[in-house]
C-alpha cells in the first residue's frame, strides 16, 4: 500500500493559534490505505494539524487537498461529508445522548437506511461489544475507556475514507489503551482504512504505522518509513527512551 | 351543600383551571427553553414573540375575513395554526440577520461567550418590537371574540356540585399538550432532533460529524419563536391583547424555565404547568393581587432546595 494514490496532501501549511505559530510550513502526504503516525511532544501542534484538516481552526497559509479537492475552501461541517472522520482529543462524546444516538450522529453524513444501518451497527458492536450492552445508556455515564471506544465507533459509523485519531490512549489505563490500539490496527488491517494517528505513546504509535512524522514546535523535523524512524538515534532518545 | 363538598369542589375547580392554564404556560416556556437549551442564548425578546403571535392570530382572524367566513371558533384555531410556519420563518430570519452575529461557534471560548452582546441585542429587539407594536397596533386592548371564551364545559361531580372549564382555555390547553408531545417526540426520535441535541451538547464534535451547527441554531431559533408565538395565539383566543402583554407572560416564562432546569425542554413544560396550577390554587386562599407572589414563593423554594431546577442535571459545563 506504500505507493498508493495520494489521498491527503498538505503543503506548506501554517496555522496561528492563540497568537502563536502553531504550525509552520508543514507538508505531509497520506496515501490511500496507509497508516500514518504523527508523534511529538505536548504543544508540538499535533492536534492543531487535525483541527486545520477538519476546519475548526483557520489556516494562515498553505493548502490542504483531499482527493485533489481544496479542503480550505470547504466549510468545516462539509468536510465530514467528503469522508473525513475526526476522533478528537479527549473523546468529546455527546454526553447527554445515548450511546446508540451517539453512533447515529456519527452516521450523519451517510443518512443510512434501516437495513444498512443495522449492518453498520453489527460491525461496530463486533469491534466494541461493550457498546451493544450500553446502547441505551447516556454516553456521559460511560467510563473513560468506553467513551474512547464510543468516540472511535462514532467516527467509523460514517464509514469514512480517512480516519483521524487524536491521542486515543490519553488518560486510559495501559490495559485499555492496548485494547484500543489492537482495535485500531484491526480496522486498518481488515478494512484497509486510511488512518492518521496522533499519539504521545510513541512506541505503540510507531510500531503499528507504515510511515511516521515527528512534529516539534510546529515543524516536521523528521519523516520516514517505520523502520527508519525506529532506527533513528534522535527518535530513540527523545521518544522511545532507549 | 356541606362545607366539605364546597372545599373539594373549589379545589378541583382551581386544579382544573390551573392545569389548562399551566399547559399553555408550559408551551410558552418550551419556546424559551429550546432557544436556551440549544443555542445557550437567553432571549429577552421572547415575550414580544408571544405578543406578536397574539396579534398575528388576531389579524388572521379578523383582518382576512376568516371570522365572517367560518365563524369565530373554528376560525380562531385556523389562525393559531397559521402562526406556526410564519413565526418559524420569522425566527429563522432574525437568526440569520441578527443572532448569528452574536452567537454560535465563533463566540465559544471568548470572554463571556457572547452573553453581553446577546443581552443587548435581544433586549433591544424586545424594546423595538414593543414600541413598534404600539405604533402599528395602538394601545387599545383588543380581543378575538371567540365564542368559546365565554362558554364552559360543566363536569358534574354528583350531588349537585360540578366544576366548569372555560372552553377556550380548555381547548388551548389541549392544543399546548399535543404540540408539546409532538416536539418531545421530534427531539428524542427524529434524526434532526438528535442532531439539534448533539449540536447543543458539543458543537465542535458535532461539526466533526458533519452537522452544520449554525443551521441547527437557526432551526432552534425558528422553533423557539414559533412555539412561543403559537402559545401566544392560543392565549389570544381567551385573553385581551395589547402591545405590552408580553411583559405579563415573560416573567412566567423565565420562572417556568428555571423551575424545570435551564437545560430541559421537558422540565420547562412541567415548570410552566406548576406555575399555572400554583397561580390558580393560590386564589383559593390568597387575594388575587398576591397570585404572582405565590408563584415566586414556590420559585424561591425550588431554587433554594434544588438550584439545578426540578429536571436539571448538575451541570458539568462550569
Amino acid at each position: 500500500m506504500q505507493s498508493g494514490r495520494a489521498m491527503l496532501n498538505i503543503d506548506q501549511l501554517s496555522v496561528n493559534y492563540g497568537g502563536l505559530r502553531a504550525l509552520d510550513q508543514v507538508s505531509l502526504r497520506v496515501n490511500e490505505g496507509e497508516f500514518i503516525a504523527v508523534v511529538g511532544p505536548n504543544g508540538a501542534g499535533k492536534s492543531t494539524l487535525f483541527k486545520a484538516i477538519s476546519g475548526t481552526v483557520p489556516a494562515a497559509s498553505g493548502t490542504i487537498r483531499f482527493d485533489g479537492e481544496d479542503l480550505l475552501a470547504l466549510p468545516a461541517a462539509l468536510r465530514a461529508h467528503r469522508g473525513i472522520a475526526h476522533v478528537p482529543e479527549g473523546r468529546q462524546v455527546f454526553k447527554s445522548l445515548s450511546v446508540a444516538d451517539n453512533l447515529a450522529m456519527g452516521a450523519w453524513p451517510r443518512a443510512p437506511r434501516a437495513a444498512q444501518w443495522a449492518r453498520t451497527l453489527e460491525r461496530l458492536h463486533g469491534l466494541f461489544p461493550v457498546l451493544a450492552e450500553r446502547a441505551d445508556q447516556l454516553a456521559g455515564t460511560l467510563s473513560g475507556g468506553e467513551q474512547q471506544m464510543l468516540a472511535i465507533a462514532r467516527a467509523l459509523a460514517a464509514e469514512p475514507r480517512l480516519l483521524l485519531l487524536d491521542e486515543p490512549s490519553m488518560g486510559l489505563a495501559p490495559r485499555i489503551a492496548d485494547l484500543i490500539f489492537d482495535c485500531i490496527q484491526s480496522v486498518h488491517r481488515d478494512e484497509h482504512m486510511t488512518i492518521v494517528l496522533v499519539e504521545q505513546r510513541a512506541v505503540e504509535a510507531l510500531s503499528s504505522c507504515d510511515r511516521g512524522f515527528v512534529l516539534e514546535s510546529g515543524r516536521v523535523v523528521l519523516e520516514g518509513a517505520q523502520a527508519a524512524l525506529l532506527g533513528d538515534e534522535r527518535v530513540r532518545q527523545a521518544y522511545l527512551g532507549r | 351543600m356541606s362545607e366539605l363538598t364546597f372545599i373539594v369542589e373549589s379545589t378541583l375547580q382551581a386544579l382544573a383551571a390551573g392545569l389548562a392554564l399551566g399547559s399553555i404556560y408550559g408551551l410558552m416556556c418550551i419556546g424559551l427553553a429550546v432557544i436556551f437549551g440549544i443555542m445557550r442564548v437567553i432571549n429577552f425578546a421572547q415575550g414580544e414573540f408571544l405578543m406578536l403571535g397574539m396579534y398575528f392570530a388576531f389579524y388572521a382572524l379578523i383582518g382576512t375575513g376568516l371570522k365572517a367566513w367560518i365563524g369565530g371558533a373554528a376560525g380562531s384555531y385556523i389562525a393559531v395554526l397559521g402562526t406556526a410556519p410564519v413565526f418559524y420563518a420569522l425566527g429563522m430570519l432574525i437568526h440569520r440577520t441578527l443572532m448569528t452575529r452574536v452567537s454560535g461557534i465563533k463566540v465559544l471560548g471568548t470572554d463571556d461567550e457572547g452573553q453581553s452582546a446577546q443581552l443587548v441585542l435581544t433586549l433591544g429587539l424586545s424594546l423595538i418590537l414593543q414600541n413598534g407594536a404600539l405604533i402599528v397596533f395602538g394601545s387599545m386592548p383588543r380581543g378575538m371574540g371567540s365564542p368559546l371564551a365565554s362558554a364552559a364545559w360543566e363536569i358534574s361531580l354528583g350531588d349537585a356540585s360540578s366544576i366548569f372549564i372555560n372552553q377556550a382555555r380548555g381547548v388551548a390547553g389541549l392544543c399546548a399538550i399535543v404540540v408539546t408531545i409532538a416536539l418531545a417526540y421530534f427531539m428524542s426520535r427524529a434524526r434532526l432532533g438528535k442532531a439539534l441535541r448533539a449540536a447543543a451538547d458539543n458543537p465542535v464534535a458535532a461539526t466533526y460529524m458533519g452537522i452544520d451547527v449554525a443551521r441547527c441554531h437557526r432551526i432552534a431559533f425558528g422553533l423557539g419563536t414559533a412555539l412561543t408565538a403559537v402559545a401566544g395565539a392560543l392565549v389570544a383566543t381567551y385573553y385581551p391583547l395589547q402591545p405590552y402583554v408580553g411583559l405579563e407572560f415573560v416573567v412566567i416564562m423565565y420562572a417556568g424555565v428555571v423551575l424545570g432546569g435551564m437545560d430541559s425542554i421537558k422540565g420547562a413544560f412541567w415548570g410552566g404547568l406548576l406555575i399555572g396550577v400554583v397561580q390558580q390554587m393560590s386564589a383559593l386562599v390568597l387575594p388575587t393581587q398576591l397570585q404572582t407572589a405565590a408563584i415566586f414563593v414556590i420559585f424561591l423554594l425550588v431554587v433554594f432546595f434544588r438550584p439545578q431546577g426540578l429536571f436539571g442535571r448538575v451541570s458539568d459545563r462550569a
